[in-house]
């Protein structure tokens, strides 16, 4: 008498993945989601370098701005070699190329506006002084003299000039500002 | 199945024409940038062409009419905009320069101390004229996003310098300076529409002017050090020249605007021709005798400034009697007018070391003195301007000499205008009147001595002052 052998196969409800195929399954998902991953921080670290190429480039056109406005209406002008060579409310001779430069201008009502420019570092720092009283700072970070200069301005053929590279993580951005002021003109 | 596609469809057509607006947006505000800043340049352009007609006026005729410049420059232009020229004090219509340095003018003069002024530290009687600039609204272009109006106010200041604030202005042609004219080597403000040309060791405390260039001789130097800097002076040493590839970029620099030409500078600095006649403009008329000498100097219209003095005196020599076997004896009559008790001497020898009146004529080694004693006018109001002339006959007298002494301490400001050589003899205002030294304008064809200083070289064109 034949009794039926007991099989082996679990039951529907009882089936599982072995060990490997879990294994497999794992491994897979962690490549494909690392992949994901992988292109989204890539993504996320590209805009976040264009954003802060585009914030720089922004910051250095406005600093080109103010340049090419402050040289314009200067009534006096003056360039120094650096910062230390300048003493606050006295002209002195200064340099045809140098890394400092001072404007002057006087307002209708009599209001003397100092502004200065500096290569300070890999910065430009522009600091505003209105009727000698408080002082304003903006340093523009990024910047560098291009290959072949040795100092940001000039005053070749008698006109204020200057030229600075802003290095960004996307690209090299070169700024020049040529400027007389109206006095001059 | 359709409905998704149409949906697709509608999304799509949402965001193309969401990047449309937004690149048409970026279009319109490029355009927007660009049209302003050609009203910018328009404007300033504008702005630049009534200067330019203020200028032409002030140094022609020394009036300014404001209306009249801005119709020049609107037309010059054709700019659709508005402009608005009036003085601090509103007026609008005509602005009259005055000739001398009244005196009320030390009251009005305010000193140029902004670094890199061609006049730095002159005095000068400074009037300001406001502009308004402001573009049509009609010169707008239509646009969604709004549109600048571009507006600008200068101002534009017109600055008498007497021109006794300068040691030396020459208002035409070049002019040598020699370290033999001046005792002390100090120069002093000097000013050349033409070529300056130094010799010698000399040095200022003011910049150089010049309209041409400015050279040094082989063997010269020049200090310049403006007041109050502590720093080594600007050195310009033998064969330095202005015309010099180098120069433009060392003049706002190196040479601390210490050194002014043309090329650095616009210069439209001028004596009005009221006040001066180009070379070959010929003599003046009016004058009387007198136009013969200014036949020889047509620069200096010496009736101009003459009709300007309040004190005009009159020497007359007139040949005596002439006694039997003798020679003809000498004798002067001195007219004084605008000066009260201003009676002259007259001495028929060499004029005495003090005079008991103002004024008094005399004869030495066949020149005629008048010399005149600042001090003796006593405690009436001291003149500002005077003319003195001195006749030989019906003529001037070709050997005639203003000597000015007694001139230490001056009372105000003082102009004496001759077509005869002047000389100082001793100090010279040297004392401060209120604090400030009076202007003197010493205005003559013939040249001023200093006594102790050489040889006067200056041109015929130059106006001689000291301070």
């Amino acid at each position: 008498m034949d009794h039926p052998r007991p099989t082996t196969a679990a039951p529907a409800a009882e089936r599982a993945f072995t060990l490997v195929e879990l294994l497999a399954a794992l491994g897979a998902m962690v490549v494909v989601l690392g992949a994901a991953t992988g292109f989204l921080l890539t993504a996320l670290l590209r805009e976040n370098a264009v954003l802060e190429a585009e914030r720089l480039e922004a910051m250095h056109d406005d600093l080109a701005q103010i340049m090419v406005r402050t040289v314009k209406t200067a009534a006096a002008f003056q360039i120094y070699t650096d910062k230390s060579q300048y003493h606050p409310g006295r002209s002195e001779n200064g340099v045809r190329t140098g890394n400092f430069l001072v404007c002057v201008r006087t307002d209708a009502d009599g209001t003397q506006t100092e502004s200065d420019f500096e290569l300070s570092g890999q910065g430009i720092i522009y600091t505003k002084t209105v009727a000698a009283g408080t002082a304003t700072t903006k340093t523009y970070a990024n910047a560098r003299i291009p290959a072949g200069s040795v100092n940001l301005f000039n005053t070749d053929l008698g006109m204020v000039q200057a030229a600075w590279e802003v290095q960004t993580r996307q690209d090299l951005v070169p700024f020049r500002v040529c400027a007389m002021p109206l006095v001059m003109r | 199945m359709f409905i998704y596609v149409i949906g697709a469809v509608a999304i799509a057509s949402l965001v193309a024409a969401g990047y449309l607006l937004i690149v048409d947006n970026g279009r319109e505000r490029s355009a927007r940038e660009a049209d302003s800043a050609a009203q910018e340049i328009d404007l300033e352009e504008g702005i630049l062409a009534i200067k330019e007609a203020v200028e032409q006026q002030a140094l022609a005729t020394a009036q300014i009419d404001l209306a009249a410049s801005l119709s020049s420059a609107s037309a010059g232009t054709g700019l659709p905009a508005t402009f608005d020229l009036q003085t601090t004090d509103g007026a609008t219509g005509l602005v009259t320069l005055a000739n001398f340095a009244d005196s009320s003018f030390l009251h009005r003069a305010a000193s140029l101390m902004m670094s890199g002024d061609p006049f730095l530290s002159a005095r000068a009687d400074i009037r300001t004229l406001s502009l308004r600039a402001k573009t049509a609204q009609a010169y707008l272009q239509p646009a969604r996003t709004s549109n600048k109006q571009v507006m600008e106010n200068p101002e534009i200041d017109l600055r008498q310098i007497p021109l006794s604030e300068f040691t030396v202005y020459a208002a035409a042609g070049s002019v040598q300076l020699t370290s033999r004219t001046f005792a002390s080597g100090s120069i002093g403000r000097v000013y050349a529409r033409g070529d300056l040309q130094i010799t010698g060791l000399l040095n200022s405390i003011c910049p150089v002017v010049s309209g041409g260039q400015v050279k040094l001789a082989d063997g010269a130097e020049l200090d310049l050090q403006p007041p109050g800097t502590a720093v080594p002076a600007v050195r310009l040493s033998g064969g330095f020249d202005s015309g010099n590839a180098d120069f433009l970029a060392m003049a706002r620099t190196e040479l601390n605007s210490q050194v002014i030409t043309r090329q650095v500078l616009p210069l439209n600095a001028g004596v009005t021709p009221i006040l001066y006649q180009g070379q070959g403009a010929g003599a003046a008329t009016g004058g009387g005798s007198g136009g013969g000498t200014r036949n020889n100097n047509p620069g200096v219209n010496l009736t101009a400034f003459e009709e300007s003095c309040a004190v005009q005196v009159a020497v007359s020599r007139q040949a005596g009697p002439k006694p039997s076997g003798g020679a003809a004896s000498t004798s002067w009559v001195v007219n004084v007018t605008g000066l009260d008790n201003s009676g002259s001497e007259v001495r028929p020898g060499i004029v005495a070391s003090t005079q008991g009146r103002p004024f008094a004529a005399a004869a030495h080694d066949g020149v005629t003195v008048l010399a005149f004693d600042y001090a003796a006018i006593g405690r009436q109001p001291a003149p500002h301007a005077i003319s003195i002339r001195i006749y030989n006959g019906a003529a001037l007298d070709p050997n005639a000499l203003v000597l000015v002494r007694g001139a230490d301490r001056l009372g105000g400001d003082l102009s004496i205008v001759s077509p005869h050589p002047m000389m100082i003899s001793g100090d010279f205002n040297t004392q401060p009147v209120g604090g400030v030294v009076p202007a003197v304008s010493l205005v003559t064809s013939q040249g001023v001595q200093i006594e102790g200083s050489a040889d006067a070289l200056w041109a015929r064109q130059t106006f001689g002052a000291a301070r």
